[in-house]
């Protein structure tokens, strides 16, 4: 019904460098298939809720995963995660917010929205590219989330 | 009988007349016949004339007129005729005995026409008469006898009765005047009697005593001898001249009454205060004597001066106080002012005394201080109130007021407290400006901790991620083109890695040191044993395999945050580890030291230790003792360690010698953990 590949992975970042470490580290774990790169909070929501240039997109066609930075340009992460864990639609996306911060506050709120994960991107590129692999293999294949259809 | 016939003859014939006798021839029987005949005729008729005389005397008869006199002098002259015939006898005075018959004669002519009279006068027979008369005579004998004897008994009786009456009389007397004495005696009042002329006679016990006398004899004297003994004073100390004394002036004729002064003994300290009262009165019958009463007042003078002295003390003090005293009566006028209480209402005593409160102060009955007042006034109970005065000059004062309810009224003492309220008011302007300064201090503060946050938020978030770029790239570099690169830009590569690797680490550190200072302490009791226990699990991969003889003694529990106790134990216990792995085999030892307010906890090791001359150091941020090649570490672990204790309340400290291994110490309170 639609020219839209299934996305498996809904990654938003706005650092151009962590996203090339990042893309590089699911490149290495074999998961750059179907990504899709968000730069900001706001082109996020409109490929998750299929609104703007995204409005062609059917909702029901979900990511797999959604890998949330938090510190993000218009709209910040907490708040795209509100409206992603707010929406019945939505709700069941797992959501791993990758992020810098080691912040008490960030991470209460994440889990008081519904967070699935919380990761601390670490300096060591070797650690983040485990951490990443580990987490791919985590959510998509070993997961069964409700509404997986196979 | 011839005796007899011869004495006569020889004395008796006179004029040669012969005696009768001889007419009788001097027969004795014929002559005594004669003689006794006559003689007894003689005596019935003076016995008839008594008779009579009687009857007319005791009878009182209406009937008595001059003819009885007549009747009495012719029974009289019968009764002498027939002496004279016994007479002429033996006399022969024919003459004289016929001239008296004559004269009998004469007067039987009225008395004859009397009893003629008297016949035709009476009704009644003479018998009747006769014999009425004698039965009156009886009875009236009768009656006469009885009523005698009546009276002579009612005067018996009366002499009786007023004999009794005397005694009766005397014996009361002698009674009232001893009851009298008595009381004399026993009077509080003194009392002396003395005579005109000056003379004490009488005193009583209550007068020796004023006197100082022993008995009534002392005190005997006359009025000049008493002024040899005591001498009299006025009460303002005036010594009277003999004529001034009271008994004197009362000899003159003067009524005293309650007149005072001192009495003293001349030579002895003995003296009394005496009032003094006293006239000359009649005493019995004419007889005059002059009465002095004294009475006692010494106790009543020193009482008197006492009340006097106290009450010009008290007055004195009133006056002077530093306090304003006012007394108002129940109908609010100004009784007594002192001087301070004029001055606290800027007026003077005479503008207060004798008016009321609302004359001085109009409207004052609409204040709330009246109100008070009147509380006082009228439930007499003290109040205590401030009072805030406005004067007319627009100034004003404070003043506490003390209300007493007292007899007049009600008393108010003022206390001007306007210095002290100024100070209150001062002190309450300074905390309201120091309390404005502290909220503003904690916006600040608040403001500068919020920048803190935004702060560490920043270098969470954006430090990092250059670092994570410059790691991540280098792996980049080496991964895609490291076969072109010499071996020693593959090693430099390595070192940039390392470099952005620790400055990672470091921002970690920092982030959680200044952390520390931001989370909210919530002391519960610490297990410390089992905390240290688990703690020494977690850290089992820094042992690296090494052998490690843990000595853990008893660990007491503490009072604190479990969270960051924890974090302590962590860096000491790894610290503890990581000087320690030189050591073939590690010996590390926790124990604590117990006192009454707080438990010294340490972790002592056979390591590097380090020079105790560098020990304010080592809990520095970023202080290290060590070389970064030797041991690693960003030098934060200390200083979290010191942040945390203090946080407690505690106190930490190392001690050391280099190459001899360090003991670390931290006090925590032990007072939660013993409740």
């Amino acid at each position: 019904m639609s020219d839209h590949p299934i996305v498996e992975i809904l990654l938003v970042e706005d650092n151009p460098e962590d996203l090339a470490l990042a893309l590089r580290a699911l490149r290495k774990s074999n998961l750059t298939n179907r990504i899709h790169v968000a730069r900001d909070g706001e082109e996020a929501l409109e490929f998750i809720f299929c609104e703007g240039p995204h409005a062609e997109r059917n909702i029901e066609d979900e990511p797999k995963l959604i890998l949330l930075d938090l510190k993000l340009p218009k709209v910040d992460g907490l708040e795209v995660l509100r409206r992603i864990k707010a929406d019945p639609r939505t709700r069941n996306i797992p959501t791993v917010v990758l992020t810098s911060s080691k912040e008490q506050s960030d991470l209460v709120e994440s889990y008081e929205l519904g967070v699935n994960s919380y990761l601390i991107k670490p300096v060591n590129f070797e650690s983040f590219t485990t951490a990443v692999q580990q987490l791919g293999m985590y959510w998509l294949l070993l997961n069964q989330s409700p509404d997986s259809k196979g | 009988m011839s005796y007899l016939k011869e004495v006569i003859n020889g004395s008796l014939l006179a004029d040669g007349l012969m005696p009768r006798g001889d007419c009788y021839f001097w027969s004795a029987s014929l002559v005594w016949l004669h003689a006794i005949s006559d003689t007894l005729i003689a005596s019935a008729f003076c016995s008839m004339l008594v008779a009579l005389v009687y009857c007319i005397g005791k009878r009182k008869a209406p009937s008595f007129s001059p003819g009885f006199v007549w009747l009495a002098f012719f029974i009289l002259g019968c009764g002498i005729t027939h002496l004279f015939e016994v007479w002429n006898i033996w006399h022969a005075d024919y003459w004289l005995s016929g001239a008296l018959k004559g004269l009998t004669a004469l007067m039987s002519v009225p008395a004859s026409i009397l009893l003629c009279r008297l016949v035709a006068a009476a009704k009644q027979p003479a018998a009747s008469i006769i014999e009425e008369g004698r039965g009156r005579a009886a009875e009236d004998l009768h009656e006469t006898n009885m009523e005698l004897e009546k009276r002579v008994m009612e005067r018996t009786a009366q002499l009786q009765a007023a004999n009794e009456s005397l005694l009766r009389r005397e014996e009361a007397l002698r009674e009232s005047e001893g009851r009298l004495q008595t009381v004399v005696d026993h009077l509080t009042e003194g009392l002396v009697v003395s005579d005109l002329g000056g003379q004490a006679l009488h005193w009583n016990r209550a007068s020796l005593r004023m006197h100082g006398f022993e008995s009534e004899e002392e005190g005997r004297r006359k009025l000049p001898e008493f002024a040899e003994m005591f001498e009299l004073v006025t009460l303002e100390g005036v010594k009277l001249p003999l004529d001034q004394w009271p008994l004197a002036r009362i000899l003159r004729g003067e009524s005293l009454h309650d007149v005072q002064f001192r009495l003293k003994r001349i030579g002895s300290g003995w003296e009394c205060i005496l009032s003094c009262s006293g006239l000359i009165a009649e005493y019995v019958s004419g007889k005059t004597l002059a009465f002095v009463t004294l009475t006692d007042i010494t106790e009543h003078k020193l009482t008197e001066a006492a009340l006097k002295e106290s009450e010009s003390r008290l007055r004195t003090t009133l006056d002077n106080l530093f306090e304003g005293c006012q007394i108002v009566d129940s109908q609010w006028t100004y009784c007594y002012v002192n001087a301070r209480a004029g001055l606290h209402g800027h007026k003077k005593k005479e503008e207060l005394l004798g008016r009321t409160m609302m004359e001085v102060y109009p409207g004052i009955e609409e204040s709330e201080m009246f109100k008070t007042l009147q509380v006082c006034m009228e439930q007499r109970i003290p109040c205590v109130l401030d009072n805030e005065f406005a004067y007319v000059d627009g100034s004003n004062a404070w003043f506490e007021l003390s209300i007493l309810p007292v007899v007049e009224g009600i008393l108010i003492l003022s206390y001007d407290v306007t210095e002290r309220k100024k100070s209150e008011e001062k002190i309450r302007l300074l905390n309201a400006d120091l309390e404005r300064r502290v909220s503003d201090r904690t916006t600040q503060l608040e403001a500068a901790n919020k920048e803190l946050e935004a702060f560490s938020y920043s270098v969470s978030h954006d430090l990092r991620a250059p670092l994570r770029a410059v790691d991540g790239f280098s792996v980049a570099v080496i991964e895609d083109y490291g076969e072109l690169l010499p071996e020693e830009g593959r090693r430099y590569l390595e070192t940039i890695r390392k470099g952005a690797q620790k400055m990672g680490r470091l921002i970690d550190d920092l982030l959680a040191f200044s952390r520390l200072s931001r989370a909210p302490l919530t002391s519960h009791t610490v297990d410390t044993g089992r905390l240290v226990q688990s703690v020494i699990e977690e850290l089992h991969a820094e042992r690296n395999g090494r052998l490690i003889d843990f000595r853990i003694g008893e660990l007491p529990p503490c009072n604190g945050a479990i969270a960051l106790l924890k974090q302590v134990w962590v860096n000491l216990l790894s610290n503890a580890l990581k000087y320690s792995q030189k050591r073939e085999t590690a010996v590390i030892e926790v124990g604590c030291l117990v006192s009454t307010m707080e438990n010294v906890y340490f972790v002592r090791d056979n390591g590097t230790g380090f020079d105790m001359r560098y020990a304010d150091k080592l809990f520095g941020v970023f202080q290290r003792l060590h070389r970064a090649e030797e041991y690693e570490g960003t030098g934060v672990g200390l200083a979290i360690v010191q942040r945390i204790v203090h946080r407690h309340g505690g106190r930490v400290w190392a001690e050391s010698q280099p190459g001899c291994g360090a003991t670390f110490y931290f006090t925590l309170s032990s007072k939660a953990a013993h409740e």
